[in-house]
């Protein structure tokens, strides 16, 4: 206001001061004069309109930075999409403030939400091309042992795993993993696990993979080899897996220290096998397990964890010449240590050692016999009464180690029949130690694929023998989906 | 003879489970304590500074580590056990081995949905939120956004803020110390950010509330206070405008805050590593632009850096992502962003 006076009485002085100058030259200059005024008004009006923004609050302006942040965002150039894709798109939905009860693990954002409602889940594909002589029976052969093989020659398609998980409710989580191979399709894993129980206890209940040991309940896809170590192959064929029910206990210690056990109903190749009303009938459970794992204060990057293990059950085996009914009983120890190089990434520098030791002993009765394959098995055979005892041990040892960013070698040791020997009725077997060194070299170009090449050679005690053997892999796994967080 | 066999086994291990549990068990810390562990330095630095002498906060992650990348481990487990709050950085940022950490520990209070388990991501300001569907062919996309937001001083501010409403509401006997030193903290960083003197003339809030209008220059200019203005914003000030490259996308954050250019990263995706023929495109830009800093956080590897460096006038920096170290006291999260604008700023003059 005080402003426009001004500028009024400056018109009116230069009126004066130019009355006695040519009237058209002063109108022309009253002209110029007002068209300046306006000119000003406009500024001045601009500069009041332009205050009021400034006179938000910062509660007020983060509430308008964050309504546009997120359609102003990405700058184009700073994501591989173009512009017009990115303006294609509708405006996201604002991330909306913390409520309780809805986040889960991987929520962060409204649509992570909503996703996360439903189930988590993953495809893995583990395919390798194998070569090698004797690759398809040696291992059925071993004296001692025995277990189908793992791969064939040429192309395998080892498995495609299909794993679904997702919180039940504010007490329980479940997750499924269903594996699907050329000939098959198997429940691996069904597991339901509580949430809420206090003091450090755990259970889960379903179909799982049995705790013990370090390999044993680790996807085949997680393993830093092709194949399983030679131990838990031939002592379980394949993993321990089993219907059943876990208890763990994660101890009130100031080290980590879990314990736990397991019941299973007692149906597994190899140690705990059933096979029923032809030798014998019992009812489940007929195995229970047990494991301890201790891991001691260790400096940062570095971590250890020592295991024990045992279990004990059912165990029936039906040979040519008789059916046997007994137990099994398994005693094992495990160690890893990990390293993770600090300030460093992609694997590079990480160390991994581990190894698994398990000694099996297998007291079994004969329950039938028969002279001849042609014959009938009979219970009053005289050999029925007689026992067996089945004694195998073995152990592996393996170390990985990033050489480069994104690539790992890795050696092992496998080393099965230390002890290996069977009492029969007509006296004792002793059968020899096979063992076998395999080294890899994988690449693992995002946590979503991995090319592996594996080699190895064996000597193996087999029924025919001493064996030699060596194998070749090319493995390829890839997984597609959410890829979930690893265990350690 | 199997009775006893099994009875010697079975008694085996719980003789050695037993004997664990007499020579572990000690007395645990004092439990009028707040225990605070975090996933990253920055984030247990903040809380420090909230928390006071009320509690401890801790970090699973070293500063010179990429949380991206950790494994769950046995030592993680036994921290989450005892801690009565959980803060992650979110966003995806924790997601290979948040999980099995927080299953492994037991511990039903920390677990996402309660109070014990917060998500410092909840009121921060986001950039690069992605507006289209997000696949793994694009790289290590987070659906949630670009996950670095600790690089943005306003961002520490909202985090401090998050922290301490959280802290309140788990120890609401102790609300007036955590909201007192959330006043401190505040008016540290904002003086660290604009200088003492404006933020006593005009007060951090309004301060903040003119940066994210976009009008604190002219606001300073028409009022004549633009000698005033210290801190990171005057440090940064002379650099607006100018140009960089960076490793991986850590460093956005802090650009649009400071008004700085991040022309390219040397990855060609986020997440994937550089590759010959993305790093002689870089080459190209990093010449045709006249670019003179390559800035990259110390858990990367110097060679596609150097390598571009050799080949234009560009020098290599590398700068702290992270509050250094495995302890990071109250004042971490300041010394890091003085770092990290210290190394911009010689950066950029160099």
């Amino acid at each position: 206001m005080l402003r426009k006076t001004f500028y009024l009485s400056f018109i009116l002085l230069v009126g004066f001061t130019c009355s006695n100058a040519n009237a058209d030259d002063i109108r022309h200059e009253i002209e110029q004069l007002k068209a300046r005024i306006t000119e000003l008004e406009k500024k001045l009006a601009e500069d009041k309109d332009a205050e009021p923004e400034a006179e938000l609050s910062l509660d007020e302006a983060l509430d308008q930075a964050r309504q546009e942040q997120q359609p102003d965002e990405p700058e184009p150039d700073e994501f591989d999409y173009t512009l017009e894709e990115t303006l294609a798109q509708a405006q996201p939905e604002q991330p909306e403030p913390f409520s309780p009860g809805q986040l889960d693990f991987a929520a962060g954002s409204q649509q992570a939400m909503w996703q996360s409602m439903n189930p988590e889940i993953s495809v893995v594909f583990d395919g390798n091309f194998s070569a090698g002589d004797k690759l398809e029976d040696i291992f059925e052969n071993i004296r001692g042992f025995g277990a189908g093989p793992e791969f064939e020659k040429g192309f395998n398609l080892r498995d495609v795993e299909l794993h679904v998980a997702a919180d039940v409710d504010p007490y329980f989580t479940a997750f499924a993993t269903f594996e699907f191979n050329e000939e098959e399709a198997l429940v691996e894993e069904a597991v339901i696990r509580d949430t809420f129980l206090p003091w450090g206890l755990q259970l889960q209940a379903g179909r799982f993979l049995s705790n013990i040991g370090r390999i044993n309940v680790q996807h085949a896809h997680d393993w830093d080899f092709v194949d399983r170590p030679l131990v838990n192959r031939l002592m379980f064929d394949g993993s321990l897996d089993d219907i059943g029910a876990q208890l763990s206990w994660l101890l009130p210690t100031e080290q980590y220290a879990m314990a736990g056990i397991e019941v299973f109903q007692g149906d597994n190749d190899g140690t705990f096998n059933y096979i029923g009303d032809r030798i014998a009938d019992h009812s489940g459970p007929r195995a229970v397990t047990g494991w301890f794992k201790y891991s001691p204060d260790t400096p940062a990057n570095h971590e250890t964890q020592f295991g024990t293990f045992a279990g004990y059950g059912r165990h029936q085996e039906e040979y040519d010449l008789r059916l046997v009914d007994g137990y099994s009983t398994f005693l094992g120890f495990d160690a890893v240590y990990k390293y993770r190089r600090p300030g460093q990434h992609y694997g590079h520098g990480n160390v991994t050692f581990e190894g698994e030791y398990i000694y099996r002993w297998q007291d079994l009765d004969y329950v039938s016999a028969r002279d001849t394959t042609g014959d009938d098995f009979s219970q009053t055979h005289p050999l029925v009464g007689q026992t067996q005892e089945n004694r195998q041990d073995g152990y592996y040892l393996q170390g990985a180690y990033g050489f480069a960013p994104r690539w790992r070698a890795g050696l092992r040791w496998d080393h099965v029949g230390l002890t290996n020997h069977t009492n029969l009725h007509d006296g004792r077997d002793d059968f020899g130690e096979s063992y076998r060194a395999a080294a890899m070299v994988d690449f693992t170009p995002t946590e979503f694929s991995r090319f592996r090449v594996q080699g190895g050679r064996g000597s193996y005690d087999t029924y025919g023998g001493r064996e030699k053997a060596w194998d070749l892999f090319f493995q390829l796994i890839v997984s597609i989906g959410p890829h979930g967080a690893h265990e350690f | 003879m199997r009775l006893k066999k099994l009875f010697n086994i079975y008694g085996l291990t719980a003789a050695f489970g037993l004997f664990a549990i007499l020579a572990l068990t000690t007395a645990s810390a004092d439990a009028s304590d707040l225990n605070i562990v975090t996933t990253t330095t920055d984030l247990a630095s903040i809380a420090q500074y909230i928390v006071g002498d009320k509690g401890q906060a801790t970090p699973i992650c070293a500063g010179e580590d990429d949380p991206h990348f950790l494994e769950a481990a046995p030592s993680y487990v036994m921290r989450a056990r005892r801690a009565d709050l959980w803060i992650r950085v979110g966003m995806s940022l924790e997601i290979g081995w948040e999980r099995p950490v927080i299953d492994g520990s037991r511990n039903r209070n920390i677990r996402p949905g309660q109070p014990g388990h917060l998500d410092a991501s909840q009121n921060i300001l986001r950039i690069e939120v992605p507006t289209e569907r997000v696949t793994p062919a694009m790289g290590d996309v987070h659906p949630e956004g670009n996950p670095h937001y600790q690089t943005d001083p306003l961002n520490g501010r909202i985090v401090a803020e998050t922290i301490a409403e959280r802290l309140k509401r788990i120890a609401p006997e102790h609300s007036q110390t955590f909201q007192e030193n959330l006043e401190r903290f505040k008016n540290e960083l904002d003086e660290r950010t604009f200088g003492a003197e404006l933020v006593d003339e005009l007060g951090g809030d309004r301060l903040w509330a003119l940066v994210l209008n976009d009008n604190l220059d002219s606001y300073l200019a028409q009022n004549q206070l633009e000698d005033q203005l210290g801190g990171w914003k005057a440090k940064m000030r002379p650099h607006r405008g100018q140009k960089l490259v960076t490793y991986h996308k850590n460093w956005g954050y802090f650009a649009k805050r400071f008004g700085l250019e991040i022309v390219t990263e040397l990855e060609p995706k986020p997440g994937i590593p550089p590759s010959p023929t993305h790093l002689s495109s870089v080459v190209n830009t990093v010449n045709d632009q006249n670019i003179k800093a390559i800035i990259m956080a110390p858990f990367y590897s110097r060679r596609a850096a150097d390598f571009v460096a050799e080949r234009t006038e560009a020098s290599v920096y590398v700068c702290p992502l992270s509050v250094p170290g495995t302890e990071p006291g109250p004042n971490g999260y300041f010394e890091l962003i003085d770092t990290i604008a210290q190394t911009f700023s010689t950066a950029l003059e160099g």
